[in-house]
C-alpha cells in the first residue's frame, strides 16, 4: 500500500506555494477590512439542506437525524449568517471571509477539490453602487497581488431568462442554452421560436468589447426587467470607464450556468495570458427563513491567482546560531531577513546554509553572504 | 512587453486538404510544411508573425483549446459535442469536413432483433457521451466500449450490437458487413475558440474569426 497517495483532487501545498497563498490571502483580506468589510468565520461542517447539498461531501453520523456536509462554498454560509445571527444589524451588511472549501467534483480547468476561498459580500443593498464597490474591491485586491492586464466581463441572467420564458419548451430551451453558451448561433436558432430570432441575434451580437457594443444594448430593452438590467450594466461601465480607463470591459449576455445562484448583474474577471478566471461575483438573493435580501459579492480563485501573479517574491534567508541574542535576532528580522536557527555545531552552519540555498549565515557577529545556486 | 502569439490548432488526417484550401486564403497562411504528412514537426509559423499553428490529432483539438494551450482550433461538431467543454466556444461553421455521425449494426442480424424490447445496449464507439445521450432519449442505457479505431470489427467479433462512428460514403461499413441504421447528427468542421482568450484578446480573436468568415468555401 502506498501511504503517500492522496485522493484525486487533493494535494499537499509546500513551501513557496503555501507561503505565497497565505501572503496574498492576508493582503486581500486587509484590503477588504480597510474598506469596512468585517471579517467573519464560518464552520467547516453544516447540516445538509437543499441549498448546500450541491457538489458537497456528505458525512453520516450514527446518532444524528440529519446528514452533515463539508462546506463547498462559503457564500451560502454568509447568507445564512446574515439572515440569522446578524439579522438585526444595520444594512447594508458588509462582510468578508476566507477559508478552505471542499467539493465533491472538480472541473476540467480546476480539477482540485479543496481550495481556499477568499471573498466579500454586501448584503441588503439594491443599488448598482454595491456592484461598483464590489468590482472596485476586486480590482484593488487583484492588482495588489500582482495581477495585470485585467479584463472584466459583465453579464446578466435577465436577458436569457426573458428569452427562455418566451420560448417556453424546456427541452428546446436546454438545447438552445447549450448552443448559445458555445456562441453557436446557427444551431441555437434551430431551437428558438422564429419571433425571438431577432432578440437572440442581438443578444449574441452584444458579446464583445463593451465600449463598442454599448450602443446596441438599446435593442435588448424589451420589458421592464431588461430595461433595468441594461441601465445597471451601463451605469457600472460608466463609473469604471471614467475612473479606471485601463480596465477592459467585455459584455457577454449568453453566459449561463444552471447551478449559478446569481440573479442579476454578474461579473467574471480574467487577466491576459492567464488560463481561466481569477475572480467571479455578482448579484444574488440572500434568502433564509422569511428574510429575503438583495445582495452582491465576489470571491477570488486563489489557486489561479497564486500561479499567475507577476509579483516576484523577494525573500532573504539567513541561518543563525542558536545562542544569538534576541536583540540581534530582531535586528535581522527588521532588516528584512527570514531567520532560521541552526541547532548543530557552529562550524557546520555554513555547510547547512549552502545546502539549503540560503542567502547568508551569521557567525561571530557578522553576516556572511552566500552565492545562491 | 513580449506579445504572446496566437496559436491555432489544426487537425491532422481526414480534412487536411480542405483545411489547406481554407487557411491558404487567409492573411495568416501556415508554413506549407503543416500539410506535409511526412514531417514530424508539430509547430509551424505562418505568414503573420503573431500567429502560429500546431498540428494535433483531430480528437485532441478541442482539449488543446479548452486548456488554453491553443487559442483557436478547427474541430468537428462531433468532437465539440462529445467533450462539451465549458471553456470552448464554437462560433463559426466552416463548411468543410462534412460527414455524419451514425449508428451501424451487422446487416445479417438486423432481421432477427427487436430493439424496442431493449433496456440496455452495448456499443463500441469513440463517442461514449454522444451515444449515451442519444440512447437515453429512447430510454435505453448504453454500455459503451471505448475504441479509437477499427470500430467495424467490434460487432463482427461479438463485442457489441452497435457501433457509433463517423460515416462519409458508407464504403467501410459495407465492406465489413455493417449497415448504417440511424443518423445521430450531421457533422462539419467548426472554428472553436478558448473562452478566456475570447475575453482577453478580443480584438485579435474577432479579427481572425472575421477572416475565416470571409473565406468560408
Amino acid at each position: 500500500m502506498i501511504d503517500n497517495l492522496l485522493p484525486p483532487g487533493f494535494k499537499d501545498e509546500i513551501f513557496d506555494q503555501s507561503s505565497i497563498e497565505h501572503k496574498y490571502k492576508n493582503i486581500i483580506i486587509n484590503i477588504f477590512q480597510l474598506n469596512g468589510y468585517e471579517l467573519v468565520k464560518t464552520p467547516l461542517i453544516e447540516y445538509e439542506n437543499s441549498i448546500n447539498e450541491h457538489n458537497s461531501f456528505f458525512i453520516k453520523e450514527k446518532n444524528e437525524r440529519k446528514n452533515f456536509i463539508l462546506r463547498s462554498d462559503i457564500t451560502m454560509q454568509i447568507a445564512r449568517l446574515a439572515s440569522a445571527r446578524l439579522k438585526n444589524k444595520q444594512r447594508p451588511l458588509k462582510l468578508c471571509y476566507y477559508g478552505e472549501v471542499v467539493r465533491k467534483k472538480g472541473t476540467i480547468l480546476r480539477p482540485g477539490r479543496q481550495f481556499l476561498q477568499v471573498g466579500a459580500e454586501c448584503i441588503g443593498e439594491n443599488s448598482y453602487l454595491a456592484d461598483v464597490e464590489m468590482l472596485n474591491l476586486a480590482y484593488q485586491s487583484l492588482t495588489a497581488v500582482g495581477i495585470r492586464d485585467i479584463s472584466i466581463e459583465l453579464s446578466s441572467h435577465i436577458f436569457l431568462d426573458y428569452l427562455f420564458k418566451q420560448n417556453k419548451t424546456i427541452e428546446k430551451n436546454n438545447l438552445a442554452r447549450s448552443f448559445l453558451r458555445k456562441k453557436d448561433i446557427k444551431n441555437s436558432l434551430k431551437y428558438i421560436k422564429s419571433n425571438l430570432h431577432d432578440f437572440t441575434n442581438n443578444l449574441l451580437f452584444c458579446s464583445g468589447d463593451l465600449e463598442e457594443k454599448k450602443f446596441f444594448l438599446e435593442k435588448l430593452k424589451v420589458n421592464q426587467a431588461t430595461t433595468i438590467a441594461v441601465t445597471e450594466l451601463l451605469n457600472i461601465y460608466a463609473y469604471f470607464s471614467n475612473n479606471y480607463p485601463e480596465i477592459k470591459f467585455i459584455l457577454d449576455l449568453t453566459e449561463s450556468n444552471y447551478l449559478n445562484y446569481h440573479t442579476g448583474t454578474r461579473f467574471t474577471i480574467f487577466a491576459k495570458n492567464i488560463r481561466g478566471e481569477v475572480a467571479r461575483g455578482g448579484r444574488y438573493i440572500s434568502q433564509n427563513n422569511s428574510l429575503v435580501e438583495n445582495s452582491t459579492g465576489f470571491n477570488c480563485y486563489m489557486d489561479t491567482i497564486t500561479k499567475a501573479s507577476s509579483t516576484i517574491e523577494k525573500t532573504k534567508k539567513i541561518m543563525i546560531p542558536f545562542d544569538i541574542s534576541v536583540n540581534k535576532k530582531n535586528k535581522l528580522i527588521k532588516d528584512g531577513y527570514i531567520i532560521e536557527t541552526f541547532f548543530g555545531e557552529k562550524h557546520k552552519i555554513k555547510e547547512i546554509a549552502i545546502i539549503k540555498n540560503y542567502d547568508a549565515y551569521f557567525i561571530e557577529d557578522k553576516i556572511i553572504q552566500l552565492e545562491k545556486k | 512587453m513580449k506579445i504572446q502569439k496566437i496559436i491555432i490548432a489544426v487537425p491532422r488526417g481526414r480534412i487536411t486538404k480542405e483545411c489547406k484550401n481554407l487557411l491558404n486564403k487567409t492573411s495568416f497562411a501556415p508554413d506549407p510544411q503543416l500539410f506535409n504528412d511526412s514531417t514530424r514537426k508539430l509547430t509551424f509559423n505562418s505568414t503573420n508573425k503573431n500567429i502560429d499553428y500546431i498540428k494535433v490529432r483531430s480528437f485532441d483539438v478541442c482539449t488543446f483549446v479548452a486548456f488554453g494551450a491553443a487559442h483557436l482550433g478547427i474541430a468537428g461538431d462531433d468532437v465539440v459535442q462529445e467533450f462539451d467543454y465549458s471553456e470552448v466556444y464554437a462560433p463559426l461553421d466552416l463548411n468543410i469536413g462534412h460527414c455524419r455521425l451514425s449508428v451501424a449494426a451487422l446487416e445479417t442480424l438486423l432481421d432477427k432483433e427487436d430493439p424496442s424490447t431493449w433496456s440496455n445496449i452495448r456499443i463500441a464507439t469513440k463517442y461514449p457521451n454522444i451515444a449515451k445521450n442519444f440512447y437515453a432519449k429512447k430510454g435505453v442505457q448504453v454500455e459503451a466500449i471505448k475504441l479509437n479505431g477499427s470500430m467495424e470489427l467490434a460487432p463482427t467479433l461479438s463485442m457489441c450490437r452497435r457501433i457509433v462512428d463517423l460515416v462519409s460514403t458508407g464504403k467501410t461499413l459495407k465492406e465489413n458487413g455493417l449497415k448504417e441504421i440511424e443518423k445521430i447528427m450531421d457533422v462539419q468542421s467548426k472554428l472553436i475558440v478558448n473562452r478566456s482568450a475570447y475575453k482577453t484578446k478580443i480584438e485579435e480573436i474577432s479579427s481572425i474569426i472575421e477572416t475565416f468568415k470571409n473565406n468560408i468555401p
